[in-house]
């Protein structure tokens, strides 16, 4: 029995469905100060909508919560924050266009006001001090929040959710954001956080991360409670499984050891300058799964634009088989090239919006060949599509709005593979994505190399890169730092030497 | 067994929610016909006044067709009153060399303006309201200063303003404008970059062409119309489509065309729109309520259909 003086946070019978979907059933837990609990569970399983319920982000159907023994019925999220209670979201969660330190105390702007009048300068005073107290030194407070990385915002994030000494932080997905150091920098705060008191509820897909941040787990499946954990129970093979809810397949990544790579260049990029990348040049062959790693700013993103045209090289060309010049993104998709960009809600799909609308978007030339684009075609385009890549969705007629992450990749897939793309870019195409259609994206790759189309994988994940690439090349700063060869053997050490 | 009742009872809510939402166009337009039957003593769908109903809605409907592009988009082309009084100039100047020049005249006109309007927003990504709200102004100013009161076509002109050549007209380009939405990339593309400009970039839209393209064409459409409003009174005067972007506007709303444009927008809003919307103008002449009440009529009327058909569950996603 634990002792109820130490719970801090009790949720009770919690349902919530959307429609007819059902994204909580009778979901319990019980989190006491003192822990960082972590949350598991495949992409639809309930995660975050338990979390943000608890943030009082949404409004849940019945069941009721308890905060230090006390009902707790947030109204919104500035209740629940003043409950002692915040959250870190997964995607951005700050205000754009209006300064850093107006974000951190957004809603509690009467703190600085002074005769009516807000007095800017106490308020960026006491932001810095908000920043100074998670450890960041190098972000000026005054300045608009628009002009810092998506990594820089994230930390305004949690320098907001920790500046109200929350009982109970809510960290969502935050981690897939953040460089090493900006994680380094949230494990810190974790910690702090346990350890003077509060708890912490840690949402994240990576499993190992769970098992190193976490005293103990709760594992959800299809919106219903599967299993809590204590430390001494974690194992990365029982979790998947309390997940999945079946036994995976072991291998994961490529098994094979890499063979010759063809000579046949199908697109080269010869002395870009593009942003932060500098005089890059590089070859894709066919058939090959060409790795590109780095530290999250060092250019590897702005490179994949520019392979795709997306971004127009302030010198240097792009060419497709060694004689074509990339002219922009829809010469490109005409010339079968594809690009899976790493955010995945704002720029690789329409949100609201229908999976087969998605699927038929660059294809809708094709489909017109043989006279007008009809619902029939279109619809029959979509169907074979996201059967072959398994989305689940009710029918093609559902809004893209409504799936789980891992869906609305699959659905970015099949719009792809529904073109007859040959040259793949994909920047992370597995971020923020459940175990189970991770590997499913891993197969897909695997296959599709064997049919020979090219591949361009960029990854902030090592263990992504060395276990799917052929050839990885490392970006330094803009540069390309280092080259290595799946025969030659890749390991992470090598790999990170050149990064650094 | 609580929470199944609640989770139908939400469903079917949601359903009813839905339906009134896809038929939002049909409602309006019943309500409006209903009420100004009963009104007028049903004067309203009298023959005499269906014909008049029709020539209201001929140009309404026209322009609201070629709008449908722009809001698909999620943009608005606040200058097409002035492209309408701009190119009935051009027709008219161009009758004194020639009878034949006054269609091709007014067609560029209208193109020309619709290029402007095309180049300022995709090119030099002015935003569309300010951009289409300034030509406006520009049109207006260059209208009357160069007609420099009216500037009248030969009455034989008439001719042209015989129903059956509107009927034809119409229905071309509604057969027309209807293809290009539903059954060609064109229409598709307008909607995905009225969704999201990246995404649509991404899979490979020329994002700046299609945008041109929607003013260019409803700049011509426009200069169409002002051929017929020239040919109708015969004379171009700087009054000409005045206001006229308000009606078109007010039409479209009327049909449930949502501003935030994308994949919701439906062409059939044009169309039903405009009908409501001529039904509207003609009911409110007939039963005698005066030009300022009218005003405040459409003005009520934009506010609740704004406040109906806006979809905030779907503009509220945080960019």
């Amino acid at each position: 029995m634990r002792d109820p003086e130490k719970c801090l946070f009790r949720a009770e019978k919690i349902c919530k469905s959307f429609g007819q979907v059902r994204a909580l059933a009778d979901f319990d837990i019980e989190i006491c100060g003192g822990e960082i609990r972590g949350l598991v569970g495949e992409n639809g399983s309930g995660k975050s909508t338990f979390s943000s319920i608890a943030a009082g982000m949404q409004k849940y159907d019945s069941g009721k919560m308890f905060l230090c023994g006390e009902e707790y019925h947030p109204g919104n999220t500035v209740d629940a924050m003043n409950h002692g209670i915040s959250m870190v979201v997964q995607e951005q969660g700050t205000i754009p266009k209006i300064s850093i330190a107006a974000n951190i105390f957004f809603g509690k702007e009467a703190m600085f006001v002074q005769h009516g009048v807000l007095n800017v300068r106490k308020m960026n005073a006491e932001a810095r001090r908000a920043l100074e107290n998670i450890g960041v030194t190098n972000i000026d407070p005054a300045e608009m929040i628009d002009t810092l990385s998506f990594e820089d915002r994230k930390l305004v994030e949690l320098a907001r959710a920790l500046y109200a000494q929350p009982k109970l932080w809510v960290v969502d997905e935050t981690t897939t954001a953040l460089s090493i150091s900006g994680r380094e920098i949230l494990y810190r705060l974790m910690h702090k956080v346990r350890d003077s008191g509060g708890a912490v509820l840690f949402i994240s897909h990576d499993i190992d991360e769970i098992m190193r941040m976490c005293d103990s787990l709760t594992i959800l499946r299809d919106g219903v409670l599967t299993a809590n954990l204590k430390k001494e129970n974690f194992s990365a093979e029982g979790i998947r499984q309390l997940m999945i809810g079946r036994e995976l397949s072991g291998h994961y990544y490529r098994e094979d050891s890499g063979e010759n790579i063809s000579d046949e260049i199908v697109l080269e990029m010869r002395g870009v300058t593009a942003g932060e990348v500098k005089n890059a040049t590089l070859a894709l062959h066919k058939g090959e799964i060409l790795g590109i790693g780095g530290l999250s700013d060092c250019g590897m993103h702005t490179l994949g634009k520019a392979m795709f045209g997306l971004i127009t090289p302030s010198s240097g060309e792009v060419l497709k088989d060694g004689k074509e010049k990339v002219k922009n993104s829809s010469w490109a998709v005409k010339h079968n090239m594809a690009y899976v960009s790493k955010n995945r809600d704002t720029e690789s799909m329409m949100l609201v919006c229908s999976v087969k609308d998605n699927i038929c978007l660059p294809s809708l030339r094709d489909l017109k060949r043989l006279g007008p684009i009809s619902l029939k075609k279109q619809r029959k385009h979509a169907e074979t599509w996201s059967k072959k890549m398994e989305v689940k969705a009710n029918s093609v007629d559902t809004f893209c709005n409504t799936l789980s992450g891992g869906n609305k990749q699959k659905v970015v897939l099949a719009k792809w593979l529904g073109k007859g793309a040959e040259i793949l870019i994909l920047d992370c195409p597995t971020r923020g994505i459940d175990v189970g259609t991770k590997a499913a994206i891993y197969q897909l790759i695997e296959e599709l190399k064997k049919e020979g189309r090219s591949i361009v994988l960029i990854s902030e994940e090592l263990p992504e890169l060395i276990g799917m690439s052929d050839r990885i090349l490392l970006l330094k700063d803009g540069n390309i730092s280092g080259e290595f060869l799946r025969k030659d053997g890749l390991t992470e050490g090598k790999l990170i030497q050149k990064m650094i | 067994m609580e929470t199944q009742t609640a989770l139908k009872k939400s469903c079917r809510k949601a359903r009813l929610k839905t339906l009134l939402l896809n038929n939002f166009s049909f409602a309006g337009l019943l309500l409006v016909v209903v009420l100004f039957e009963i009104l007028t003593d049903g004067k309203l769908l009298g023959e005499r006044n269906l014909l008049n109903i029709f020539n209201n809605f001929f140009t309404i409907g026209l322009s609201a067709m070629a709008f449908t592009f722009v809001m698909a988009l999620g943009e608005l082309d606040l200058s097409v009153g002035a492209i309408v009084g701009f190119s009935a100039m051009a027709g008219a100047f161009a009758a004194k060399l020639s009878l034949w020049l006054i269609l091709p005249a007014a067609l560029l006109a209208g193109l020309l303006i619709g290029f402007l309007n095309g180049f300022a927003i995709a090119h030099l990504r002015v935003e569309s309201f300010i951009g289409t709200l300034a030509m406006s102004f520009i049109c207006r100013g260059l209208t009357t200063w160069l007609l420099n009161g009216s500037v009248g076509v030969p009455i034989a002109m008439r001719a042209f303003d015989a129903d059956w050549v509107k009927i034809v007209t119409f229905l071309v380009l509604l057969a027309v404008l209807y293809f290009l939405f539903e059954h060609c990339a064109y229409g598709k593309h307008c909607r995905a970059v009225g969704s999201s400009k990246e995404a649509a970039r991404q899979s490979g839209v020329s994002v700046k062409r299609v945008r041109l393209l929607a003013f260019v064409l409803s700049g011509v459409v426009c200069g169409l119309v002002g051929f017929f409003t020239l040919i109708r009174g015969c004379t171009a005067s700087s009054g000409t489509g005045n206001a006229f972007e308000f009606d078109v506007l007010l039409a479209v709303l009327f049909g449930g065309m949502p501003l935030t444009g994308g994949w919701v927008v439906r062409f059939r809003s044009a169309v039903v729109g405009s009908v409501a919307m001529a039904v509207l103008k003609s009911g409110m002449s007939l039963t005698g309520i005066n030009g300022m009440t009218q005003q405040i009529v459409q003005g009520v009327i934009l506010t609740v259909v704004v406040v109906l058909s806006f979809d905030r569950k779907n503009s509220a996603v945080i960019k």
